[in-house]
C-alpha cells in the first residue's frame, strides 16, 4: 500500500473510532453502570472490572421488596405503560391526521400551502418551555391536567409536524402520472390514497411514525408539567430515582437502559425500512 | 365510442404558450396522431382532452358533451402513459382490474373483463405478477389492457412506446394498429417519431409552438406539406430545405439550378426535395453538382451527405453504393420538389 494511502487509511480509521466512541461510550457507561452495586458505582477511580448484578434490573421491573408483597404494580411498569399510552395515542393520532394533511400539502393547489407547511414545522423551532407553561394553565382550568387525553395532545406538539414533514417529501416523490393514471381511471381522491398512494408509502409512513414515536418517548419536558402521579411517562420515572435524601445511580441507570430500549429496537428497524425500493417497476 | 371536438383551445401559463387557438375534430373510430417535436404542445393538448389540464380559453366536447370543465373521472377516457404508471404494488390483474374497481362493477363482470382484456394483449399468463417483475413491453401492455378493459370512449396514447427499444418498438406498434382496428374507438396518440405517426394514423396533426401546422392524412402530409417545417420533420430522413431565390423560373442558390414552375423574380423561396428524389446522372443531365461530405450505411440504403454551393443536402442511394468521401458527383431531382415562401414558409 502506498504511504499517502496508508496515512489516509488510517485517519479514516481514527476518526471513526473517535465518533462512535463519543456516541458509544455513554450508552456503555450507563449498561455498566447499571450492573454495578452501589459502592462500585461510586468508586474513585471508576471500575471498569467488577462482579455484575441484576439487582437494579429486578428492583426497577419488578419493583422493590415492600411493593411486591403488597402485591402493587411496580412503579416503573406503571410509567412505562403510561409512556406507552402516550406515545402510542400521540402517534396514532398524528398519523391519522398527519398522513392525509401531508398528502393534501404535497400535491393539492391549496394557496399559500408552502406557508401552511412551515408553519407545521415552525411548532419544532420554539424550545417547549414557551408553550408549557400557558398550557399548563389551559390544561388545568379545562381538566386536561394529568389526563392522556392531555398528554397526547400535548404531544402533537412532537408528532404532527415530524409525521408532515417526512410524509410530504415522501408523496412528492412518488411520480405524479401515478396519480394522473388512477384520476383518469376513475378514481376519486381517497380511492387513490387509500388504494395507490398509502400501499406505496409503507416504508415512509413506518419511518414517520417510528421517528415520530422515539421523540414522543423520549420527551421529559411535558411529562414532568403537565402529567401528575396518574399519567407519568417513563423518562419520569428515571428522574424517580433520585430521592430527597440521596440519587439510586444503579437504578437510575437500570431504568434508562430500559426506556432506551424501544429506542433502540425501533432505530435498528426503521435502518432496515426506511428504504424507498416500492415504487420500482412503476415507472421506467 | 365518440368524438371529439376541440374549439379554440388555448393553455398559457404566464407568458408561455403550451397551445394556441387550436380547432380539432376527431371522428368517432379514428385514429389521430399529434407529431411535433419536443414542446410542440401535443401532450398539453391530449392532457387537456383527459382533464389533466384545465385550457385557458376554449371548449371540448366529447361525443355531445362539454367536458371542457370536468375531471378526468367525468371524462370516460383513457390514458396510457409514456412511462407506463401502473400501480407498483397492484398484480397485472390488479392493476387491469383498477378502472372497473373505481367504477364500482361487480367481481365476476371484473373477472371476466380482466381476463378478456389480458387476453386481448396477451398478458393472461402474467395476471399474478407485480408490475417490477415484467419486462418494459409487457409493462406497457399492462398499461394498454388497463385503458381497454372498460371500454372508454376514447383512448389517449402519450408517447407510449418511446421507453421501448426498437425491435419492441415496431410489435407494440402493431399491437396498438390491431387493437385499434378490433376495438375501434377513437383514439388521439402522441409521438414525436414520425414513422410511428405515417403507420399508425388515419389523420396526423403536425404541431409546432403550439399551433397546427398540417392536419391531414399520412399521404397528404408527406406527398404534400403544407409548410417548410412539416417538409423538414416527416420523412426518414427529412426533406432537404435550401434557401434560395427564384428567377426566369429557375430556383437558384449558390451552386445550385432548378427548374420551378414560379412566377415572380428575385422572389425568396425555400425549395424542398426528399432525399429519395435525388439521382446520380452524368454530367451533362445534371441540374446540381457537389462534393461527398459523408457516407452513413443503414443496412437497406445508403445516406449520403452533400455540400452542394454553401449548402448541405443527403441524398437516399442504394444500399450497395460506391460513392467515396471528396469525390465529385452530378445530380438530377427525379420528382418535382417542394416550394414554400421565403418569408411565411408556407407551400406556394
Amino acid at each position: 500500500m502506498k504511504p499517502v494511502k496508508l496515512a489516509e487509511g488510517t485517519a479514516v480509521a481514527l476518526a471513526q473510532v473517535l465518533f462512535i466512541g463519543f456516541f458509544v461510550f455513554p450508552i456503555i457507561w450507563i449498561f455498566m453502570m447499571s450492573l454495578k452495586n452501589f459502592r462500585d458505582i461510586i468508586s474513585y477511580p471508576p471500575k471498569f472490572l467488577f462482579s455484575p448484578t441484576l439487582q437494579n434490573y429486578s428492583e426497577t421491573i419488578l419493583g422493590a421488596e415492600g411493593a411486591l408483597r403488597a402485591g402493587e404494580l411496580p412503579e416503573y411498569v406503571r410509567f412505562l405503560i403510561n409512556s406507552m399510552i402516550i406515545s402510542g395515542g400521540a402517534v396514532c393520532l398524528a398519523a391519522l391526521l398527519g398522513v392525509p394533511a401531508a398528502y393534501a400539502l404535497a400535491r393539492s393547489g391549496i394557496p399559500g400551502r408552502k406557508h401552511i407547511a412551515f408553519t407545521f414545522l415552525s411548532f419544532r423551532f420554539a424550545p417547549e418551555l414557551m408553550v408549557i407553561l400557558p398550557m399548563y394553565l389551559i390544561y388545568t382550568q379545562i381538566g386536561l391536567y394529568d389526563t392522556y387525553l392531555g398528554m397526547v395532545l400535548s404531544h402533537q406538539l412532537i408528532c404532527l409536524p415530524l409525521v408532515i414533514w417526512i410524509m410530504m417529501s415522501f408523496f412528492q416523490d412518488i411520480p405524479i402520472e401515478i396519480e394522473e393514471a388512477a384520476r383518469v381511471d376513475g378514481a376519486s381522491i381517497l380511492l387513490t390514497l387509500r388504494a395507490v398512494i398509502l400501499p406505496m408509502s409503507g416504508p415512509g409512513i413506518a419511518s414517520a411514525l417510528i421517528i415520530a414515536f422515539i421523540f414522543s418517548w423520549n420527551n421529559l419536558i411535558f411529562g414532568l408539567v403537565l402529567a401528575g402521579p396518574n399519567t407519568r411517562p417513563v423518562t419520569m420515572g428515571i428522574l424517580q430515582a433520585m430521592t430527597f435524601d440521596q440519587i439510586k445511580w444503579g437504578l437510575m441507570a437500570a431504568a434508562a437502559m430500559v426506556s432506551a430500549l424501544p429506542g433502540m429496537i425501533a432505530a435498528i428497524y426503521l435502518q432496515r425500512h426506511i428504504t424507498r425500493g416500492l415504487t420500482m417497476g412503476a415507472v421506467k | 365510442m365518440s368524438s371529439i371536438s376541440l374549439s379554440g383551445v388555448s393553455k398559457f401559463w404566464g407568458d408561455t404558450i403550451g397551445v394556441k387557438d387550436l380547432s380539432l375534430d376527431i371522428e368517432d373510430k379514428e385514429f389521430l396522431v399529434l407529431l411535433g417535436p419536443s414542446g410542440c404542445g401535443k401532450t398539453t393538448t391530449m392532457r387537456m382532452v383527459a382533464g389533466l389540464e384545465k385550457p385557458s380559453s376554449g371548449t371540448i366536447h366529447i361525443g355531445q358533451r362539454d367536458v371542457t370543465s370536468l375531471g378526468p373521472r367525468e371524462r370516460d377516457v383513457a390514458m396510457v402513459f409514456q412511462n407506463y404508471s401502473l400501480y407498483p404494488q397492484m398484480t397485472v390483474a390488479q392493476n387491469i382490474g383498477f378502472p372497473l374497481r373505481a367504477r364500482g362493477v361487480g367481481r365476476n363482470e371484473q373477472r371476466r373483463k380482466i381476463h378478456l382484456a389480458a387476453k386481448m394483449v396477451e398478458l393472461s399468463d402474467y395476471l399474478d405478477r407485480k408490475p417490477a417483475a415484467l419486462s418494459g413491453g409487457q409493462r406497457q401492455r399492462v398499461a394498454l389492457a388497463r385503458a381497454i378493459v372498460r371500454s372508454p370512449a376514447a383512448f389517449l396514447m402519450d408517447e407510449p412506446l418511446s421507453n421501448l427499444d426498437a425491435r419492441l418498438r415496431i410489435s407494440m406498434r402493431g399491437l396498438i394498429k390491431r387493437l385499434h382496428n378490433e376495438i375501434g374507438t377513437s383514439t388521439i396518440y402522441v409521438t414525436h417519431d414520425q414513422l410511428e405517426a405515417m403507420t399508425l394514423a388515419d389523420r396526423i396533426v403536425v404541431m409546432r409552438n403550439g399551433e397546427v401546422e398540417q392536419i391531414g392524412t399520412p399521404n397528404q402530409i408527406y406527398n404534400h406539406p403544407r409548410t417548410a417545417f412539416v417538409a423538414g420533420f416527416v420523412g426518414s430522413p427529412s426533406s432537404n430545405l435550401l434557401d434560395g431565390r427564384i428567377e426566369n423560373g429557375v430556383f437558384n442558390a449558390s451552386g445550385i439550378s432548378v427548374a420551378a414552375p414560379l412566377k415572380g423574380d428575385h422572389r425568396k423561396v425555400i425549395l424542398g426535395i426528399r432525399p429519395e428524389a435525388i439521382s446520380l446522372v452524368n454530367e451533362a443531365d445534371a441540374e446540381l453538382h457537389g462534393t461527398v461530405l459523408a457516407i452513413e450505411t443503414t443496412g437497406d440504403a445508403t445516406l449520403v451527405t452533400l455540400s452542394v454551393g454553401k449548402q448541405e443536402l443527403i441524398v437516399k442511394r442504394e444500399a450497395n453504393c460506391t460513392l467515396e468521401p471528396d469525390q465529385a458527383v452530378s445530380m438530377k431531382t427525379s420528382q418535382q420538389g417542394f416550394f414554400f415562401d421565403g418569408e411565411s414558409g408556407l407551400a406556394i
